[in-house]
């Protein structure tokens, strides 16, 4: 398997991915914002559909457009203009209908409309490599220098102001990072399911944590062993690889579950 | 303004869309002093506190916090302030009551942090045995604690409290009052907290606020029980 260098690129970009994807959806969950990645996600599609039509990299057309759309949301929603989930509805099914239009458009050889709905480890290229290691390097360092802000920020926002912590920026600075790692993962999760690596994890750990940096460790193990499991399945079943790691989380979800249960019997 | 005063305030008005929340409130706060805020509700007791605490802005009117702006106290961590978020807490939270209090040093420089600043906060406190609990497997007294103790980190000279004991038991309140009244006469923290408590102004603090858009009176516990000001207060606002 790994005499194949698409394998060997796929288990890099997955190895970044499953160590930046459950890190902002720790912080996303717990401030109620998992929406937003599903909106995200479906604006990175658009973004992805445009790079298409004008035969720009998919992977940096797609941060861009999803940072503006990131922004968007949230200058709709603090605009006091729209609520926050009218917000997200409306980006994600205007960006879902505008990509639709644009595949169309766009419809080609190079266009695999099931490779970017559902991941493929074949669409990793080396350029992608090296732009999904760069922009998750970024995503880690900004994490790691703004931990604690933002652990005051998703914990309590009312206090983190009394503070004088610049709570709009960090907000900001979240939906920046949520928007950079939704267009990194989606080339190996698929867009439809980037929202579940960055979730799934959260939820399964978060229950059976011990303190949020403990929790989020645990995250990133679940994940990174999800994602390899998944790849490897996928390269050997055929499977797209965004279900199969999907698919994988799930189970040990269902077995760490039961396996707690008879635990406590 | 006094430079003697922890809160100084000098004609403060404070509008909301056009409506009058606070007029004309002139007053000091000294230094060390334990301070009880009473009134009812829209009487603008939570606007108040955020206007000294540099989340509001007075309409006209000065403030002054410590001899700073209110917006330079805060973020030089000269004020430490504690929501009334006891009961309704996010139960799915991971964290421990150690992060939480360690993440009271998060906007304090680090020139002005203190080495065993955490420490100290949670014997303080008296929640050193509970680090390792997750916060939402204590009890609101407890975690009425944990948010002092996040405050204490940075080691603040005043302490504003927001209905702290709301939907705290009656043993779990005692000890918190308990609590305050050592920070304030140990440590000489001024304390101004919100409250719908009358036994607690009557046996915790040293000084009555009463505001109903204005400054009904600033005086002594004693003083205030004795001139039935909340029976004229809620008289007048149930007429």
């Amino acid at each position: 398997m790994l005499e194949h260098s698409f394998m060997i690129r796929a288990f890099l970009a997955g190895a970044m991915i499953s160590i930046i994807a459950p890190t902002i959806g720790m912080f996303l969950v717990h401030r109620r914002m998992s929406f937003l990645v599903d909106a995200l996600s479906h604006v990175a599609l658009g973004g992805v559909a445009f790079s298409f039509l004008l035969s720009w990299n998919p992977i940096l057309t797609a941060v861009v457009v999803t940072i503006g759309g990131g922004f968007l949301v949230e200058r709709l929603r603090t605009g006091g203009r729209l609520e926050g989930d009218s917000a997200l509805a409306l980006l994600l099914y205007g960006s879902l209908g505008i990509a639709s239009i644009l595949l169309n458009v766009a419809e080609g050889p190079g266009v695999h409309l099931e490779g970017l709905l559902f991941g493929s480890i074949l669409t990793v290229r080396s350029s992608d490599l090296f732009l999904i290691l760069g922009l998750g390097c970024i995503v880690i360092f900004s994490i790691v220098r703004l931990y604690r802000s933002f652990f005051c920020l998703v914990f309590d926002e009312e206090w983190a102001e009394t503070t004088g912590l610049p709570v709009q920026k960090l907000n900001a600075v979240l939906i920046l990072l949520a928007a950079m790692t939704v267009a990194v993962s989606m080339r190996i999760v698929g867009v439809l399911l980037v929202g579940a690596l960055m979730t799934i994890p959260v939820i399964v750990v978060s229950k059976i944590g011990k303190g949020f940096l403990v929790t989020l460790i645990a995250g990133i193990i679940l994940s990174l062993f999800s994602v390899g499991t998944g790849i490897t399945l996928s390269y050997y079943v055929g499977w797209p690889s965004g279900g199969t790691i999907v698919v994988v989380m799930l189970g040990i979800t269902v077995i760490a579950n039961l396996t707690q249960r008879f635990w406590h019997k | 303004m006094n430079p003697e005063s922890a809160v100084s305030v000098r004609n403060l008005n404070f509008s909301y869309n056009a409506h009058a929340v606070l007029s004309d409130v002139s007053l000091d706060i000294a230094k060390g002093e334990y301070v009880g805020v009473i009134g009812p509700n829209g009487g603008g007791k939570t606007t108040f506190l955020k206007l000294v605490l540099g989340l509001l802005e007075p309409s006209t009117g000065s403030i002054s916090v410590c001899g700073e702006a209110p917006l330079e106290a805060r973020k030089l961590g000269r004020v430490g302030y504690v929501p009334q978020r006891a009961v309704q807490f996010e139960k799915q939270f991971p964290a421990t009551v150690l992060e939480v209090v360690q993440s009271g040093l998060t906007s304090v420089p680090a020139s002005l942090q203190c080495k065993d600043a955490v420490k100290n906060a949670m014997e303080a406190t008296g929640i050193a045995n509970l680090e390792s609990k997750l916060i939402h497997e204590l009890s609101g007294g407890q975690r009425q604690r944990v948010f002092i103790a996040r405050c204490l980190t940075a080691q603040p000279r005043m302490l504003l409290l927001d209905e702290p004991v709301t939907g705290v038991d009656i043993p779990s309140r005692d000890r918190f009052y308990a609590l305050l009244k050592t920070l304030n006469t140990e440590q000489g923290i001024t304390i101004l907290f919100v409250t719908h408590d009358v036994d607690a102004i009557a046996k915790e603090v040293h000084q009555v606020l009463c505001l109903n858009q204005k400054v009904c009176c600033h005086t002594s516990p004693q003083d205030f029980l004795q001139k039935h000001v909340l029976d004229e207060l809620y008289a007048h606002n149930h007429a």
